[in-house]
């Protein structure tokens, strides 16, 4: 008898108005079109996605909330609540797992709180993501002519830039991150990575890595001539200006995709949206996809990333047919 | 003043919300509980970043059953007597000086006029915690007494 295919669900929300606009326009629900606020009736599956991997297809069965971030994280208890109403939706669909998008994967305790609900691993994607990232940055620097760097890591505090610089550092790569306060003193040496002050990181790092939580970190202006920026940042690392002469920018977060992703009118809507087409996906859209083919537990949870898990995600990835660059 | 902490006025000291308090720090930051000193520096101190604020933020809401609102403490010093506390997003002398006495917990030399507000959050302390869950949760059983009193 012939297997079901692999499925996941992935959870979005709306970055804008339209984007909610679309999501009602899918769901039939007129009220939802026509009124700046959404019910939790909009809750539900909008497309469905086939990715063609190295071992076989995964569906992704996207289902979409109607709160935008800032609703989301306004009020993280409400943003459970529709999380929870998705993943039910997604059990009824025969998804295997649950993979959360943007700002859903960074309220309500990462994800953790959405598992103690339900039985399928929830995952915010961010070991895939730091893979990818790692990933870029060691090419970008092996291009440079600097394998073993110096390498600058803006975001050191927060879970993928954290994963990025211990992942890095434990290559013997010269990481080195923005000096902050005596917690982030004692992170850089137990993970072997220099804290120094912006200029100098500036001044000393033609590659750089954006992987701030809080958008623009950094000015074009600071920014010398050939600078080679990974950003992985939304908003982006940089604030608006006039960029340096050689500059190159290069998302982080990207993922070539083994074969085309196969999708109907709105499963392509959304890949449209989602950012980089039908060739790439981001990378947390990857993750969900290797533990429904896999039967794995999840990768991302929580607060600190486990540079083992964030390695075996790569590997995964890697024998599915997905890379980096 | 609280004779052990630093305290607004009329805000008192109860060590078992102190201690769950304390307990959602450890869970979202994964921290032991002898860092989580009622004067401990959030940012500096325990290595958190603004993700992470939003899982303490979480972790507090459930534990008390309060909706701590968006902007917190900073929002108080938007506008004072109606002059602005704040402009073009940095503190005026008035809205340093309110924030300073709503914020005992911290020196008063962190809080001054011209501080970027997005700074602010680098002079929390976990007392600053404390003391919003504090109001929040006084305010919600004073409003629960008075419903009650009104029924009877």
């Amino acid at each position: 008898m012939k297997q079901p295919t692999p499925r996941f669900a992935f959870l979005i929300h709306p970055l804008v108005p339209l984007h909610r606009r679309i999501l009602a326009a899918r769901r039939l629900h007129v009220p939802g079109m026509l009124a700046k606020d959404a019910g939790v009736d909009l809750v539900g599956p909008g497309a469905l996605v086939r990715m063609p991997t190295a071992v076989g297809d995964v569906e992704g069965l996207i289902i979409g909330v109607p709160d935008l971030p800032a609703q989301i994280i306004g009020d993280q208890s409400r943003a459970l609540a529709l999380m929870l109403r998705a993943t039910r939706s997604a059990e009824a669909h025969g998804a295997q797992v649950i993979g959360l998008a943007n700002a859903l994967g960074v309220v309500a305790g990462r994800g953790s709180e959405l598992q103690r609900h339900t039985s399928l691993p929830v995952t915010s994607g961010q070991a895939s993501t730091a893979w990818a990232c790692t990933e870029v940055t060691r090419a970008m620097l092996v291009k440079r002519g600097t394998p073993r760097g110096p390498v600058a890591v803006f975001g050191f505090t927060g879970t993928v830039g954290d994963a990025v610089a211990t992942l890095l550092a434990s290559e013997g790569v010269d990481v080195r991150v923005e000096a902050g306060g005596p917690a982030l003193a004692r992170r850089a040496d137990a993970v072997g990575v220099k804290a120094m002050e912006r200029e100098e990181l500036l001044a000393t790092c033609d590659v750089l890595v954006g992987a701030s939580t809080t958008g623009p970190v950094l000015a074009p202006s600071q920014l010398r001539a050939n600078t080679a920026l990974v950003d992985l940042a939304l908003p982006p690392t940089l604030e608006p200006g006039r960029l340096p002469p050689g500059f190159v920018r290069v998302p982080g977060e990207a993922l070539y995709v083994p074969a085309r992703v196969q999708a109907g009118f709105w499963g392509r809507l959304w890949l449209l949206f989602a950012g980089y087409g039908s060739g790439r996906v981001y990378a947390c859209f990857a993750e969900p996809a290797v533990i429904a083919l896999t039967g794995e537990r999840s990768f991302s949870q929580g607060r600190r990333l486990d540079p083992a898990r964030v390695r075996a995600v790569g590997l995964a990835l890697r024998h599915l047919g997905f890379r980096a660059v | 003043m609280d004779e052990q902490y630093r305290l607004p006025m009329g805000v008192e000291f109860d060590p078992v919300m102190f201690a769950k308090v304390q307990k959602c720090f450890c869970d979202a930051l994964e921290v032991e509980v002898d860092e989580c000193g009622y004067y401990a520096k959030v940012l500096d101190d325990l290595g958190a970043e603004s993700l992470d604020l939003l899982d303490v933020v979480f972790r507090l809401e459930r534990a008390f059953d309060v909706q701590i609102p968006r902007g917190g403490v900073e929002s108080k010093a938007k506008m004072v007597d109606g002059k602005p506390g704040e402009v073009d997003g940095k503190l005026t002398a008035i809205g340093a000086e309110v924030l300073r006495k709503l914020m005992p917990e911290v020196p008063e030399e962190e809080i001054f006029e011209g501080l970027k507000t997005t700074e602010l959050p680098r002079a929390f302390r976990i007392g600053t915690f404390y003391v919003l869950v504090w109001v929040l949760v006084t305010v919600k059983l004073k409003e629960a007494e008075a419903r009650a009193a009104l029924e009877k």
